[in-house]
């Protein structure tokens, strides 16, 4: 079940209601039950593949608090880990890294491991990554002593599950959001005004904004050789605001969702376009896996604290993972490998020797988001060889591209009014402008313009602090926004796939 | 004490917000009805408008896929669709034609919504439905293009306009998108079995097994066209009909809702092209070219299940399936994709099929006086307007297929 679909709109107030109807001791079972309907609604296989790996983790931890020595605390730590590790492989990465091997067709062609090769193929089960993530972190923080086990694997697997941040986070850990699970909580007014403020703003980030701009944005990237080179520039622009509004959206969403139930999830977005380096805009870029990447991989592999040389490693290690969680595709490795390359440059380069010069904030900031768009050419293109040629075609100072095209010959058959006449047209090819509806230019300028405004503090507690006449007006606005312009086209959570 | 009081602030708070989102919601709809819902129609709907001027101005509607429209861009000098042809049949009658590439009976069944209620307010009175089978098949039913065909018929409905626009914004409707739709094609094709004990011959229990073995089948000898070809039969057309089938559920709605609304319904099975569907798997044994029927006898049960439902559910229906014009003898020539599966005609078929429908809605038959008094008008108004050459043929696949034939093993 995706938030903008029409029957999470339904499943929330059913569940909330019946949340605060029953006891309040069974209500964590009322929640793990909605979880899993809200997970299984699009495919029951993969609610079975949650709950393999919530056991599996459970146990293992068990196992590792257990345990009185190193090795055998090790030995479990790992075996969790590479389980999650193997089925999120299987999953999600075995057609991109088996796709064409003789292993790959023998288990095609049997019925009984037909469907798996088909669902990774065609159709990864949603947010494996952030969950498997989430388990993951669990069982390390058990081994580092960090936390104590779950002594009920049924609670844990509401950890696992919980429906607002199950399919694209925020990745929590376990001792921040299993003690809010499990709390004593009465519905109180100002968190449900907050979740309902938070929810609407992020319908609107979605839907108004977001799913508008995958509109333009998908008519580039079909057919990019159609259009002229300042098309290609918009929609690299565009791409970046639609990936921003959809992921921030769905986070403020999944925000809302859980402070319904009174459970406060962390912020996975802090004006990431503001940021000044690159490392400083993955401070604020999906916060949530940023810090689990620092926790469970840069730190362990050494940190900053051994030297330039294991720093470069740590950071490039990080972003090669980075990129690979973000798709089994090759063009998201090099996504993850050149915003590696761009923070190492301004760690190593920019600081040391450009930062000397008086470089205002605002070159700085444009700097990094420049980058920014620029690697996400990598996270939205098909394949490598269309991701260079969008490269090519926005450093095209010559007009090459222009020339390329206007020297293909198209024959178009007419067949609009069938069969009137057979109509050939021969004639060099007209390159196209991108364009947007003015509603999408006047949604994306008040995204910016709320995104200026509310910088100090949280959306639920700007919009708490507006007069009652504007604030309902901001309200209304939005919910004609969302309920007159929302984008036509279904485009999942651009996030919802990883 | 404190939690009661909270939980009837919780609902003061939501009741009176209620009102008036309620309220505004009214106001929106009527703002959205005035300014805005054509315009959208006009974007994400654009066949609504047609679909309500035929139900509201024609006696006679056809609704069919491209087969209606589709034409010979190498032969045909006549443009003339089915639907023409027969309206050139029947001049008496008002006939208008809704048509597009990729409609099936799922989204007609929508667009009767569209018919009146009162029957004072509509002119149409026989809905006339051309039905292939490969819209049966899993290609049809999974196809890509399935998201915004469904999108489109969110609009065939009464309901306020308002209620149209969220349900497409939050996606309240079957919107899975391309790769979900592949992954369920190759399912289909891989569990769904095939065989049957009626059919001789044929040794694969699934669609898969047969695709999968058609490499081994041609071997390398073969060229890559006519192993996609061969491909892309047995993936449109090797499929069992059954009553869960979706399409014919949708067929059977169809017809409950013309019997509710009191409107004629007349079902015309569309020509396959069964002379490619034989001869890509055929062989040769000396210098004779031994046709296969394995996949012709799956369409022919497929066939065979549909006539009994439209008997069953007494509905009239004109049968084309072994139109002789689409028969062997032209070597599958009259179809005008010559290296994919399709029900897209010359001008010959799309004449001799709406000759049948003209002759089945006038209740007379093809050989009697009457109608060839009309087919003789028909003929003479054609010569009038640049009366094709019939003898003309388009470059065909099986000159090439003949060819290739011969390399293909003997059994």
């Amino acid at each position: 079940m995706l938030f903008n679909a029409l029957e999470f709109w339904i499943f929330l107030p059913v569940v909330w209601l019946l949340y605060f109807s029953i006891p309040s001791k069974i209500r964590w079972v009322w929640l793990l039950c909605a979880s899993y309907f809200f997970y299984g609604f699009w495919k029951i296989e993969f609610a079975g593949l949650m709950l393999i790996t919530s056991l599996m983790d459970w146990y293992s931890a068990k196992r590792v608090h257990a345990a009185s020595k190193i090795i055998w605390k090790r030995f479990w730590m790992w075996f969790a880990i590479s389980t999650d590790l193997f089925i999120l492989f299987v999953f999600k990465y075995f057609d991109f890294a088996f796709g064409k091997s003789e292993l790959a067709y023998s288990l095609y062609h049997n019925n009984s491991t037909a469907w798996i090769i088909e669902l990774g193929k065609y159709t990864i089960p949603a947010g494996i990554s952030f969950y498997t993530f989430q388990s993951i972190s669990y069982v390390v923080d058990v081994y580092r002593g960090n936390e104590q086990p779950e002594k009920n694997p049924i609670k844990f697997m509401l950890f696992v599950s919980f429906f607002p941040q199950l399919v694209a986070g925020p990745i929590e850990r376990f001792g921040r959001l299993h003690q809010q699970l499990f709390q004593k909580y009465s519905p109180k007014l100002e968190d449900l005004k907050n979740g309902g403020r938070l929810l609407l703003y992020g319908l609107f980030l979605k839907v108004a904004i977001a799913d508008n701009l995958a509109g333009v944005v998908d008519a580039f990237y079909s057919n990019p050789a159609d259009y002229s080179v300042s098309s290609a520039w918009l929609a690299a622009l565009l791409f970046t605001f639609q990936v921003y509004y959809d992921f921030f959206g769905y986070s403020l969403l999944a925000q809302g969702a859980a402070l319904l139930f009174g459970i406060k999830l962390m912020d996975n977005f802090n004006k990431p376009f503001i940021a000044q380096s690159v490392p400083e805009f993955w401070h604020r870029w999906h916060i949530s896996l940023s810090t689990w990447f620092r926790d469970y991989i840069f730190i362990p592999v050494g940190g900053n604290q051994k030297g330039a040389m294991r720093l470069a490693f740590g950071v490039l290690l990080v972003f090669f993972t980075s990129g690979l969680w973000h798709g089994a595709n090759s063009t998201m490795i090099y996504f993850g490998l050149s915003q590696g390359v761009l923070y190492l440059f301004d760690r190593f380069i920019f600081k040391k020797t450009l930062a000397n010069f008086k470089i205002g904030i605002f070159f700085r900031q444009l700097k990094t988001g420049f980058f920014f768009m620029m690697t996400l050419v990598f996270f939205r293109s098909q394949s490598i060889d269309q991701s260079t040629g969008i490269y090519s075609m926005l450093f095209d100072i010559n007009g090459k591209h222009a020339k390329t095209a206007s020297e293909t010959m198209v024959t178009t058959y007419n067949f609009d009014e069938a069969g009137k006449a057979i109509s050939s047209n021969y004639g060099p090819k007209v390159l196209e402008n991108l364009s947007a509806e003015f509603s999408i230019w006047l949604f994306l300028l008040i995204g910016f313009l709320l995104d200026h405004l509310i910088m100090k503090s949280r959306a639920d507690s700007w919009f708490a602090s507006l007069p009652l006449l504007i604030r309902w007006v901001a309200y209304l606005f939005m919910l004609v926004a969302v309920l007159l312009f929302g984008g036509a086209v279904n485009h999942p959570f651009v996030y919802f796939q990883f | 004490m404190s939690r009661n009081n909270e939980i009837l602030n919780i609902l003061k708070w939501f009741g009176s917000r209620l009102i008036i989102i309620a309220a505004f919601l009214f106001l929106l709809n009527f703002i959205y009805s005035r300014y805005f819902f054509d315009a959208d129609i006009q974007k994400f709907s654009r066949v609504k408008p047609n679909i309500e001027d035929a139900f509201k101005n024609a006696e006679i509607v056809y609704l069919g896929e491209s087969s209606n429209t589709s034409f010979n861009p190498w032969t045909d000098t006549l443009s003339q669709s089915i639907s023409d042809f027969i309206q050139l049949y029947l001049p008496d009658s008002s006939i208008k034609a809704i048509t597009h590439e990729g409609y099936h009976p799922g989204l007609f069944r929508q667009m009767l919504n569209l018919i009146p209620e009162d029957p004072s307010a509509r002119k149409v009175n026989t809905i006339i439905l051309g039905v292939n089978m490969r819209t049966c098949g899993p290609s049809a039913i999974h196809s890509g293009n399935e998201a915004s065909n469904q999108r489109e018929a969110l609009f065939y409905s009464h309901r306020p306009p308002l209620l149209s626009r969220i349900f497409m914004g939050l996606h309240f409707y079957d919107s899975r998108g391309e790769s979900e739709r592949t992954r369920m094609k190759f399912q289909w094709w891989r569990t769904q079995p095939i065989n049957k004990e009626s059919f001789s011959n044929l040794k694969y229990n699934t669609a898969f097994e047969w695709i999968t073995d058609l490499d081994k089948l041609y071997g390398d000898s073969i060229p890559e066209e006519i192993k996609h070809m061969a491909s892309a039969y047995v993936k449109e057309f090797a499929f069992i009909l059954n009553d869960d089938n979706e399409r014919v559920r949708d067929l059977k709605s169809i017809v409950d809702l013309c019997n509710e609304k009191n409107i004629k319904l007349l079902f015309h099975i569309l020509p396959p092209n069964r002379f490619h569907a034989s001869m890509l798997f055929s062989h040769y044994e000396g210098e004779l070219m031994i046709m296969d029927t394995t996949l012709t006898q799956i369409m022919d049960y497929n066939y065979e299940f549909l006539k009994a439902k439209f008997k069953n559910w007494g509905v009239p229906f004109v049968d084309n399936y072994r139109l002789k014009s689409a028969e062997g003898e032209n070597k599958g020539g009259r179809f005008t994709d010559q290296w994919y599966p399709t029900e897209h005609y010359d001008a010959i078929i799309r004449r001799d099929i709406a000759e049948t429908i003209a002759a089945e809605l006038l209740g007379v038959k093809l050989d009697s006086s009457e109608f060839i008094s009309r087919h003789n008008k028909v003929n003479h108004i054609l010569k009038q307007n640049n009366f094709p050459n019939w003898e003309i043929q388009m470059p065909l696949s099986f000159d090439k297929l003949h060819q290739w034939s011969r390399a293909l093993p003997t059994n």
